[in-house]
């Protein structure tokens, strides 16, 4: 790749600078100071490789803009005979290259990296472009992206980076693992640290196995320590049971006593204290029907006070029995009133007496109201014919009947339609005749026809001519003219003499039909007028049977229309008035035919009423009753004596009432008495005072009683503290009846102190042996040892895998880093010979060779004596002649694997003698033969030897380098 | 004669703790505590399914001198059981559990319960039907490092009926496991011993079939994804007639099954389809496994364009996760990655490049025993003390492994992506 130019947009000192004055070959720049050498320096690498941002602001200048202007600008490079333009903007943010080829298409950023061979900033800066200062570090030589591009181009061109693979192998190993002891941060180290960890769980684990017998020993012994315990809270419980079964019973026994003291004072018995004792079978008896009867004592009493009621009831009952006999008369007794039902049926007869009679007397009602009504009628019905009959009377002239009156109307009609039909014929004769008349003239104008000959005149006249016409010509001698002439006048002739008769036939035939219509048509016409007059004969004769003189005209005929029609309507109405009377008089006969059956019916209903009284007061007689009741009275009647039947039950009731309390009574007061002869007390006594005597022995036997229960409480307790065994029992009641319970009381409560220390320490106890129990099986059934040892199995394998893993990349890495090494010693002599011939070429042979040190990191020199010197051992310019030498063969090594780009040097030979920078320049035009070079310098002598020992070479004041541009900036 | 009927086992390592697997998720591990005890527990109820009259028990009861509480009170149960049911169980202790080591819960053994000294061979007759049908013969190891041959200690002349003789041994000097009391079958057929009831070895096998009948039991449940750890596992019915083994039966008790898969990735273009082929392969073991908890490893070889994907971040374990949520019963343990990139060595040697310049480094170092122990001791095998007893099996192992895949790790990041 070769630079042809460049348009500056805004860079440091120059702004819109552009120049396309270079080529291949030698060329060198030269200007004053500050004329932006270095600057054009930092521009081509900065649109090669970009700019630096401004996070390298002190570490290396940024060139702003001075003068304005976009921070950046294009190259104009040349490569393999193609031009591209590199663009760059420094302000970018992602400072990005832009490529184009010669036609101003985009390529694709990667192109950059072709057109540089595989160059990076930092090759291309210590190699290929410059300046003075950095010729003069030999770090800027042995930098690792240049050791490796130089010693490793195998590599570059062939695939991967080797170092960068070392270095990858390396930190992949560091992350397994890494021998160091202090280095943590790797998964061995984590590896390591989880089996620790482990084995301190591990540990601890076995030791609780390990302690299984003692485990066992422990648990052994807090059983047998939970089983004593027991035995003593057993016995504890025990007696603190027996102490509470006493003082649960001392009360009741208490009042054992108190009852046997009761009873040996009331029966005067004795009672043994230690024996059980059984109640009374004869007292309990006793006991129950003095109970029984106690419990009847408000029944008895209230006995006594109803016995007293019911007698005062029953003088009541008897009186109002009394005056309801009188209130029913003389003739009803008790018995009677008492044997007297009035029964529901019979309630219903009288309803249906009741009914019947008001029935009865409403049909006469009813009947003598339509006999009335229909009385009423007949008179208005009479009243009606005889008003009819008036009026047909009045009528003096009545018109003929109605058949008479419809003959004259159809005559009239039919006269009508005959002078229509008249009138009729009279126009069809007319007409007819007409036509007759308009035929005879045609037939006399076919007639006139027939007589004219003009036609066949001509027709024959024109014959002659023609003939005559061919003779003269034949005679004239004007044959041809005469002949043609003539012969078409004899044939104009000829055809108008044939078609004059075919026209004559044909008027003979029209003419024998105009005849023919003629005499059709008079026939007809004829005819007609003979019809017409027929029908006038008829029309006068029907006008004389309707009476009229003549035929009538019409309004003769509408005036005897109008009378005809006021006839027929007389007749209609005088017709109605004779069929209404006759109509009335059938009225008045169907009148008289009601009023003979309502007096009938009148007749019948009055004489069932009467028969139905009759039968009424008959039933009454039967019953008793009094013969003026009426339905109503009798069911009064009856309800009396219902009164006083029930006054007679009342009485009858009260007296079975009185009898039953009186009983009963009686029989109580028989038992009560028994009871108290039972007890020594005979008694005549009644009512309350016996009662009275009862209770009072009543209460003493059930004071005995109760007594007898209290024992039997008590012994019921014992027994059931005892178990129902009948020697504890006996044992209770010998320590009940010689206790003392205020010891018994006192030695309970100590023992719940005691007992509650004991309980204690048995729950202590249990919770030791529970808690032994579980050690013992959380050891026998913990599979934590195994699950450990597979944990601890799984990590170390995994061990085993990293530090596998990790050896194989160790010795990878090792591996690609020594056969780097290698590369770097075996490749170098190759740089160094080139290196050595040039060194030799520039200093006149003072030196020799360039040898590599054996650590591969440095070189030094030898002189024509073959004396080792170290470069920092020689003098500047010396040192810089090796460097540039050295660089020299760097390039042509690149060169060699494709890199090949424009050596770009500032100022780098102020340091040289003349006879050296002569020496220098001479090998850089041999150098520039196939390359390009640009050398800046601020000195005009510089480039003046320069050029004046560099075949090929031409020198350019930077003043020369491109006016203000005119292109506008790549955006 | 009477016949009888004795089931002989083995290497039972009760409550023994799994080894050798990857970290795994809450069901499994419950499962895998628990195994080897179930493996016992079904070891009981077959011995009284079959109605064996004897159990021989060869040693490896447990699996070191710190014997779980829990297996021991487990054995004794199961002992117990059978004890109680008439049966004749006789064991010997072996290198795991000697006698001499460890302690014990159990105060005293069940009736019906022997177990053999180690000062000695010492024998117990077995009953049937009221008359001695065999004998017993067996010593214990005292201490783990026996390394005598204890098989020269058996009687070479007996009057048993029928000899059994329970012997804790490698046999033939199996590389595989360590040569605790190390013989040969020739000291096995020295002795007057008809059936030779071996224990030691985990693989199921008949070293011998007839005058005399030498037979591992192998473990009673596997306890890693080691390959002699893989397949069923369980104990040995012996049928005995006429003086005479009748028929040796295998018997697998095992709860959970180890099993192991091998597949080449040549061919198979991304991980999708790999999961589906690993899931093919997998169908014949879980079908093999029955009703058991099956876990699978699978180790991925070869070399194929999948290679680059495996390579990426989780990829793997991505895999894996997909396989095990693919799955019912199977416990995918892990997914091996062994696989080589698609690259061509020697087309890398032709280029003369750095990856060149890395495989004649690597070839040189393969070529020089010495000089690949040396550059492996430089870089890979650091002097530290944290790590000593968990990396040693890895330092001991294959240098010449380690260092290709070294070599495949360097290539894998110096060769382009594009390539692999």
């Amino acid at each position: 790749m070769i630079i042809r130019g460049w348009h500056i947009d805004g860079f440091g000192v120059f702004r819109d600078r552009r120049t396309e004055a270079l080529g291949p070959g030698l060329t060198v720049l030269y200007g004053p100071n500050e004329a932006g050498k270095s600057t054009l320096l930092a521009f081509i690498r900065g649109v090669l490789f970009g700019f630096p941002d401004k996070r390298s602001r002190g570490k290396q200048p940024l060139y702003p803009p001075v003068h304005g202007g976009p921070h950046g600008g294009r190259l104009f490079v040349e490569h393999d005979g193609e031009g591209f333009t590199i663009g760059r903007s420094a302000s970018s943010r992602k400072n990005a290259a832009r490529i184009r080829d010669a036609d101003g298409k985009d390529r694709p950023e990667g192109e950059l990296t072709r057109l540089l061979g595989g160059a990076d900033r930092t090759l291309f800066q210590n190699v290929f472009g410059f300046s003075l200062w950095e010729l003069q570090e030999l770090d800027t030589l042995t930098a690792e992206s240049v050791r490796d591009r130089i010693f490793s181009g195998a590599i570059a061109g062939a695939g991967r980076d080797a170092r960068a693979a070392a270095d990858d192998l390396e930190k992949a190993a560091r992350g397994l693992y890494r021998p160091d002891g202090r280095a943590r941060n790797h998964r061995m180290n984590e590896l390591l640290q989880e089996i620790r960890d482990i084995d301190d769980e591990l540990a601890e684990a076995r030791t609780a196995a390990r302690a299984y017998p003692e485990k066992l020993q422990a648990e052994a012994e807090a059983q047998r320590a939970v089983e004593e315990l027991r035995g003593e809270l057993d016995s504890k419980r025990a007696r603190k049971a027996a102490l509470e079964r006493l003082l649960r019973l001392w009360d009741q026994w208490c009042a054992r006593e108190d009852a046997l003291a009761e009873l040996e004072t009331a029966t005067g018995y004795s009672f043994p204290r230690t024996r059980p004792v059984q109640p009374d079978p004869a007292l309990t008896d006793r006991q129950r029907r003095a109970a029984q009867l106690r419990e009847s004592l408000a029944l008895q009493r209230q006995r006594l006070t109803d016995r007293d009621t019911r007698a005062d009831e029953l003088a009541q009952a008897k009186t109002s029995l009394a005056h309801a006999l009188d209130a029913l008369g003389g003739d009803w007794t008790a018995e009677g009133v008492e044997a007297f039902r009035m029964t529901i049926p019979e309630r219903e007869t009288i309803r249906a007496w009741e009914h019947d009679r008001e029935a009865a007397r409403s049909r006469v009602a009813k009947a003598e109201e339509q006999h009335d009504a229909a009385a009423k009628r007949l008179k208005e019905a009479q009243d009606q014919e005889q008003k009819l009959q008036d009026a047909l009377d009045a009528e003096t002239d009545p018109p003929p009947d109605l058949a008479t009156l419809r003959a004259r109307e159809d005559a009239l009609d039919r006269l009508r339609a005959e002078l229509t039909g008249l009138e009729s014929r009279r126009r069809d004769a007319e007409n007819k005749r007409k036509i007759a008349d308009d035929r005879g003239e045609r037939v006399a104008d076919l007639e006139a026809q027939q007589g004219a000959g003009l036609i066949a005149a001509v027709a024959l006249g024109l014959l002659a001519l023609g003939a005559a016409a061919v003779a003269g010509g034949l005679a004239t001698g004007l044959a041809a003219l005469g002949i043609g002439a003539g012969a078409v006048l004899v044939l104009f002739g000829a055809a108008l003499f044939l078609a004059q008769r075919r026209g004559r036939a044909a008027q003979a035939q029209r003419l024998a039909k105009a005849r023919r219509d003629r005499d059709d048509a008079a026939e007809a016409a004829d005819a007609a007028e003979a019809e017409a007059a027929r029908y006038e004969t008829q029309v006068a004769q029907s006008a004389a049977e309707l009476g009229f003189a003549a035929v009538p005209e019409e309004a003769e005929r509408v005036q005897a229309a109008s009378a005809l029609r006021e006839s027929l309507e007389h007749r209609r109405r005088l017709d109605a008035q004779v069929r209404e009377r006759a109509d009335a008089a059938k009225v008045v006969e169907a009148r008289q035919r009601e009023v003979d059956a309502a007096e009938k019916a009148l007749e019948t209903a009055q004489q069932a009423r009467d028969d139905l009284e009759a039968d009424w007061a008959a039933w009454k007689r039967e019953r008793g009753f009094p013969a003026p009741l009426t339905p109503q009275g009798v069911r009064d009647f009856a309800q009396q004596i219902e009164a006083a039947r029930r006054a007679l039950s009342e009485k009858h009731s009260t007296e079975r009432d009185l009898e039953a309390l009186r009983e009963a009574i009686a029989g109580w007061e028989d038992a009560a008495r028994g009871i108290l002869a039972e007890r020594g007390r005979n008694t005549d006594a009644h009512g309350e005072a016996l009662i009275r005597a009862f209770n009072a022995t009543a209460e003493a036997i059930a004071a005995e009683q109760d007594a007898y229960a209290r024992v039997a409480a008590a012994e019921q307790a014992i027994q059931r503290e005892a178990g129902h065994d009948s020697e504890q029992a006996a044992e209770l009641r010998a320590t009940l009846a010689d206790g003392d319970v205020q010891t018994w009381r006192a030695e309970l409560g100590d023992l719940d102190d005691r007992l509650s220390d004991t309980q204690q320490r048995h729950e202590d106890a249990v919770a030791r042996h529970q808690a032994a129990k579980s050690d013992r099986e959380a050891v026998e059934q913990s599979d934590r040892i195994a699950e450990l040892e597979t944990r601890r199995n799984q990590i170390v394998d995994e061990m085993g895998r990293t530090y596998r893993r990790w050896q194989e990349l160790t010795a990878a890495q090792a591996m690609v880093a020594e056969t780097l090494e290698q590369f770097e010693r075996e490749r170098q002599p190759a740089v160094f010979a080139n290196a050595s011939e040039r060194l030799g070429f520039f200093t006149q042979g003072r030196y020799v060779q360039i040898r590599q040190d054996p650590d591969g990191q440095g070189f030094s020199v030898l002189d024509s004596d073959l004396n080792p010197i170290a470069p920092i051992d020689l003098s500047r310019g010396t040192r810089e002649q090796l460097y540039l030498a050295v660089r020299l063969g760097l390039i042509e090594e690149f060169m060699g694997r494709g890199t090949a780009l424009p050596l770009v040097m500032d100022e780098i030979l102020v340091n040289f003698d003349p006879e050296r920078m002569a020496a220098v320049a001479r090998e850089l035009g041999r150098f520039a033969e196939d390359r390009q070079i640009l050398l800046f310098t601020c000195h005009p002598e510089i480039a003046e030897r320069v050029t004046a020992h560099a075949p090929n070479s031409r020198a350019l004041a930077m003043t020369e380098l491109g006016a203000e541009a005119v292109e506008p900036a790549l955006s | 004669m009477t016949a009888f009927r004795f089931v002989h086992a083995a290497d039972l390592h009760l409550d023994t703790p799994f080894d050798g697997l990857a970290r795994l998720g809450r069901d499994v591990p419950e499962k895998l505590r628990d195994a080897s005890l179930q493996a016992f527990d079904n070891l009981v109820a077959e011995t009284l399914r079959v109605g064996a009259h004897a159990l021989v028990l060869a040693g490896d009861i447990y699996d070191g001198p710190e014997r779980g509480l829990r297996g021991q009170l487990r054995f004794h149960a199961g002992l117990k059981r059978l004890s109680e049911a008439g049966v004749r169980v006789v064991m010997v202790h072996g290198n795991h559990d000697p006698l001499a080591d460890g302690w014990s819960a159990i105060r005293a053994w069940p009736a019906n319960v022997t177990v053999l000294p180690s000062d000695g061979v010492a024998s117990v007759p077995i009953h049937a039907e009221g008359r001695e049908v065999a004998r017993v013969y067996g010593i214990s190891y005292a201490r783990r490092d026996t390394t005598d041959n204890l098989a020269r200690y058996f009687p070479a002349h007996t009057d048993a009926p029928f000899a059994i003789g329970v012997l804790h041994a490698n046999v033939g000097a199996n590389a595989e496991h360590a040569a605790y009391s190390p013989c040969e079958l020739s000291d096995l057929r020295a002795a007057d011993i008809d059936y030779w009831a071996l224990g030691h070895i985990h693989r199921y096998q008949h070293l011998s079939e007839g005058a005399p009948w030498a037979v591992y039991a192998g473990v009673l449940q596997g306890r890693s994804p080691k390959p002699s750890e893989q397949g069923a596992k369980g104990a040995a019915v012996v049928d005995v007639a006429e003086n005479a083994v009748q028929r040796v039966s295998f018997a697998p008790l095992d709860v959970v099954r180890f099993a192991g898969l091998d597949v080449d990735v040549a061919g198979i273009r991304d991980i999708p389809e790999l999961q589906t082929h690993l899931q093919s392969a997998a169908d014949s073991a879980v079908a093999e496994a029955g009703d058991r908890q099956l876990i699978l490893r699978a180790r991925l070889t070869g070399r194929g364009p999948v290679h680059a994907a495996l390579r990426g971040d989780d990829a793997v374990a991505d895999l894996r996760a997909a396989l095990q949520e693919a799955s019912g019963r199977v416990w995918w343990d892990r997914v091996v990655d062994a696989t080589a990139p698609p690259i061509d060595p020697d087309a890398i040697r032709r280029r003369g490049d750095f990856a060149a310049e890395l495989l004649g480094r690597a070839d040189a170092l393969a070529a020089d025993p010495d000089a690949r122990a040396a550059f492996l001791k430089r870089h890979c095998r650091p002097s530290d003390r944290r790590l000593r007893g968990f990396v040693e099996a890895d330092d001991t192992a294959d240098e010449s492994e380690l260092l290709d895949a070294a070599v495949m790790e360097a290539l894998d990041r110096l060769e382009p992506a594009d390539e692999s």
